[in-house]
């Protein structure tokens, strides 16, 4: 058991068919995914608790990331280009544990935006939609 | 259009709609239309007249000669490949530290000064 710092955790992105690291990153957010499930009460259920059941799917949430945005950045433009020409892409989230464990996934679709401030530098924030689910380790 | 990688790399596919990632040593050519992005990235060189000339594009969009340009990717991807927070871009540069330890204190570079704890550089006085 160990508390993982965040210091030195890389996000890489599929450029050119090889996974290159994505620079000025300052936070990411793990995708929230979720066994999708419905609600399965029926009239004859005497308990005040409403029962759910699984579906067998999951839904594979969304990878967020906030980061110091370079506009002319090979790397940061890819993104830009993502919103031009739509393409599923491969990312890997490498963890700065000791066995740097890696998350890999497939986005499929980004969302980027961005915040320009007087009192702070150039920033964007890119949400990258999981297709499928993570494949976690295990 | 093709470039040669100048560090260990990972290829990666999406193939059947299954992604596949294999290894992609340095020295080994990359033939692909996006293949000058990763000079640009500080991952390769280029290796035919054709990246050659987008690359030149590139170099000359920044107001710098190529191999200024790659030098300086080149930097910004061993930043980067060490987790370098961007609040601690300037100590890297300076050679200060080089990444960071388990615990979160830095690992010192070759132009450390002081000791430094928890991420703290503590200058003795």
């Amino acid at each position: 058991m160990a508390k993982v710092k965040c210091k030195g955790t890389v996000l890489q992105q599929d450029i050119a068919s090889t996974l290159t690291d994505i620079a000025q990153i300052i936070s990411i957010e793990l995708p929230e995914a979720e066994n999708e499930t419905y609600e399965a009460d029926t009239l004859d259920n005497s308990g005040a608790g409403i029962p759910y059941e699984l579906t067998g799917r999951t839904e594979g949430g969304s990878v967020s990331f906030e980061m110091f945005f370079d506009p002319a950045l090979a790397g940061h433009q890819e993104f830009t280009d993502k919103l031009t020409t739509p393409a599923d892409d491969s990312y890997k989230i490498i963890f700065a544990d000791s066995g740097t464990t890696e998350w890999a996934f497939t986005g499929s679709g980004v969302s980027l935006g961005g915040t320009v401030d007087l009192a702070d530098g150039l920033k964007a924030n890119v949400t990258i939609k999981v297709d499928g689910i993570v494949t976690y380790p295990t | 259009m093709k470039a040669t990688t100048i560090v260990d790399t990972t290829g990666v596919e999406i193939r059947d709609g299954e992604r596949h990632e294999f290894p992609r040593p340095a020295g080994e050519t990359v033939n692909h239309p996006d293949a000058w992005k990763l000079v640009a990235m500080g991952i390769a060189k280029p290796a035919d007249e054709e990246c050659l000339a987008r690359c030149d594009q590139w170099a000359a969009k920044r107001g710098k000669p190529l191999e200024q340009c790659m030098a300086e990717a080149f930097h910004a991807h061993v930043r980067t490949r060490a987790g370098i927070h961007p609040e601690d871009f300037e100590k890297f540069d300076r050679g200060e530290i080089t990444g960071y330890n388990p615990d979160g204190s830095f690992k010192p570079g070759p132009n450390a000064k002081s000791e430094n704890h928890g991420g703290i550089i503590v200058v003795d006085e």
